[in-house]
């Protein structure tokens, strides 16, 4: 044989003992199959209008009201109906900005955020933008000239009325402050002009009314600030502030929350707050916290809550607790309200065939979800909304058989 | 529980002992055709290709899942088809080495990348196979048929596998100089997820599927 054929001869044993390596040894750690994986993924078909590369900021469906308002990129609203797509509102002319960073309805109008400043359209008696032209908008005073306006909140105010809430900043600096529209609902005013010194807030990422029961003396909004929570008393001085003084020694270092949850339980509220690694919960005598989560060895950072209603499939309900992380974490569900732990939704298995739905397969497994809405009367059906980081808007809605969410894209 | 090790398996591992017993067979050099060129040896009834003849095939193009199959569904429900079928990217470089005037072993490397249905993972494969070709020569035309046996690592998100793989597939190149040859290819590529179900940190045996998959490729073939 010459040499060719030798090495022709060599290198066939060395393929061989290739193929039987493989043959032998073959391996997967993870609890899926690949292919299994890839059939349970759904086809998303659905899309209403959302770009699906939006960042939804804010998702709501005022009190009573035929309509939903989402934030995701410019303002968009859509009938409450089986077949309605969105409509988007054009930016307003006055701002150089022309997404905007916050919404919120409050009253007959909607108020949103475009680059500085607060804009408003008014709704008709059914419910509908009066206009979608971008002269429609009006502008709302009150802010100073060096001042910013960051995000919008509503919370019950020291009457006990219904309030809008607005997060202000200084310019070039980084101590917020907070406004709230006046009664006219032309202008805000300030509630908390930017603190100075160690009290001054690095951010304003939620304000809710807590009535707390260790307290019962003191009420007033919690500003919900980052690294700490402070505490407005309605009896003190507008400019007066505190730092909460519950906040546990365990807490982290650098919770970072985010949004709060006020859950009535049978009459108590409960607050839940959203957190680096963590979901917190308060219920007026004890601070509890879930475990600590990671993500392929990341801390989950938490960004978003709600509560919602789920039915199973004996036909009794139970009231789960839906997580949005900020990263590439994805969702998670809490077991039970009392935050032993979370866990990723369950998905269906794979044999349960194709186009039955996976929770993890579709974007929202793979992005942040900056916001929730909870709509229990959708076309006759209880379902969620997950407004993400750059995947667009999400309606989730909970098959009991699967015991899982089907999530469609909006 | 255990299964036994599906036909497939068996399959792999007699094509891979039989791959020896091939490859050192061609004594039969044709010497008296060395000094013929190319494109004359049909004319003259020599054959076209002899033992040691070596080549290199490099290859692009694309890959789709046809479908799923599934061992542990329903009769009439275990070919699964995903429900939107994407189109991804494939790229190969091949070694071939004649054992005979027509019959070819070799190796190839592969690679793939293929969207999810929603786009949102990739799955991607590498195979690594030991190849049998005949090759039918119409001068200038070449119409190589091949087969393949060979390992596949494939990925899709934090999933990892690697397991046996076979293909098939022909083609029909033109030979544009004496060195150079252009055409094109499909094959089938036949990928094998194998779960017993006997670890507790793997998937259940459910989750057993095989995977088929169509590519076509544009190819370049150097003779040396």
């Amino acid at each position: 044989m010459n040499n060719k054929g030798a090495i022709i001869r060599n290198l066939t044993i060395l393929l061989t003992a290739i193929v039987l390596s493989g043959v032998i040894a073959s391996c997967n750690r993870q609890p899926t199959g690949i292919f299994a994986s890839l059939e349970t993924e759904i086809d998303v078909e659905e899309d209403r209008g959302i770009p699906n590369d939006a960042t939804v900021t804010a998702i709501v469906r005022p009190d009573g009201g035929n309509y939903l308002f989402a934030a995701a990129g410019g303002i968009h609203y859509r009938e409450v109906g089986a077949a309605t797509e969105w409509t988007r509102i054009a930016s307003p002319d006055g701002s150089d900005v022309k997404t905007t960073s916050a919404m919120r309805v409050f009253g007959d109008t909607i108020y949103a955020i475009f680059g500085r400043e607060v804009y408003s359209i008014d709704l008709d008696d059914d419910g509908e933008p009066e206009g979608t032209s971008s002269d429609d908008w009006q502008p709302v005073g009150g802010l100073a000239d060096d001042q910013k306006a960051h995000r919008l909140f509503t919370a019950i105010d020291a009457n006990g009325d219904d309030a809008l809430y607005l997060s202000v900043s200084v310019e070039d600096t980084s101590r917020y402050g907070l406004y709230q529209l006046n009664d006219n609902d032309d202008e805000f005013k300030p509630v908390v002009s930017p603190p100075e010194g160690d009290d001054a807030w690095d951010h304003v990422y939620d304000v809710v009314r807590y009535q707390d029961p260790d307290d019962p003396n003191e009420d007033g909004l919690w500003i919900i600030a980052g690294d700490s929570i402070f505490f407005v008393d309605d009896n003190d001085d507008v400019d007066e502030i505190k730092p909460k003084a519950q906040r546990p020694d365990e807490w982290p270092s650098t919770p970072k929350f985010r949004q709060a949850y006020l859950y009535d339980d049978d009459g108590d509220d409960v607050l839940y707050l959203a957190g680096n690694g963590r979901i917190v919960r308060y219920d007026g005598s004890d601070w509890q916290r879930s475990d600590d989560h990671e993500v392929r060895n990341e801390t989950v950072e938490f960004r978003s809550l709600t509560v919602m209603s789920i039915e199973d499939a004996n036909g009794s309900s139970y009231e789960t607790l839906l997580a949005g992380s900020r990263s590439r974490a994805g969702l998670f569900e809490a077991v039970d309200l009392e935050l032993v732990n979370l866990r990723r939704p369950l998905r269906p298995q794979a044999e349960q065939g194709v186009g039955t739905g996976n929770y993890e397969a579709t974007a929202l497994s793979i992005t942040g979800v900056k916001t929730f809405l909870v709509d229990d009367d959708h076309d006759e059906e209880r379902v969620v909304f997950a407004g993400s980081v750059g995947a667009g808007l999400w309606r989730g809605s909970y098959d009991s058989e699967l015991e899982s969410f089907i999530w469609m894209r909006e | 529980m255990r299964r036994k090790a599906p036909f497939s398996v068996s399959l792999t591992i007699a094509f891979a002992l039989a791959l020896p017993l091939i490859a050192p067979g061609g004594a039969y050099a044709q010497e008296e055709g060395e000094n013929i060129p190319e494109a004359e040896r049909e004319v003259v009834g020599v054959p076209f290709y002899e033992l040691g003849d070596q080549n290199l095939m490099i290859g692009l193009g694309s890959t789709t899942l046809l479908f799923v199959h599934n061992p542990y569904a329903d009769p009439g429900e275990r070919a699964q088809r995903l429900d939107r079928t994407r189109i991804g990217g494939l790229g190969f470089l091949r070694w071939n080495a004649f054992v005979g005037e027509n019959i070819s072993v070799g190796a190839e490397l592969s690679g793939s990348f293929m969207s999810s249905p929603n786009r949102h993972r990739t799955l991607f494969q590498v195979p690594i196979t030991a190849r049998l070709g005949y090759t039918f020569v119409r001068y200038p035309f070449e119409f190589p048929v091949h087969m393949g046996l060979g390992i596949n690592f494939m990925t899709l998100e934090e999933r990892f596998y690697f397991g046996p793989t076979a293909q098939a597939g022909g083609g029909v190149l033109y030979n544009a100089t004496a060195d150079w040859a252009f055409g094109l290819e499909t094959r089938y590529s036949w990928v094998p997820e194998n779960y017993t179900g006997g670890r507790d940190d793997g998937p259940e045996d459910t989750d057993t599927r095989f995977g088929n998959f169509l590519q076509i490729n544009l190819v370049a073939r150097y003779n040396f």
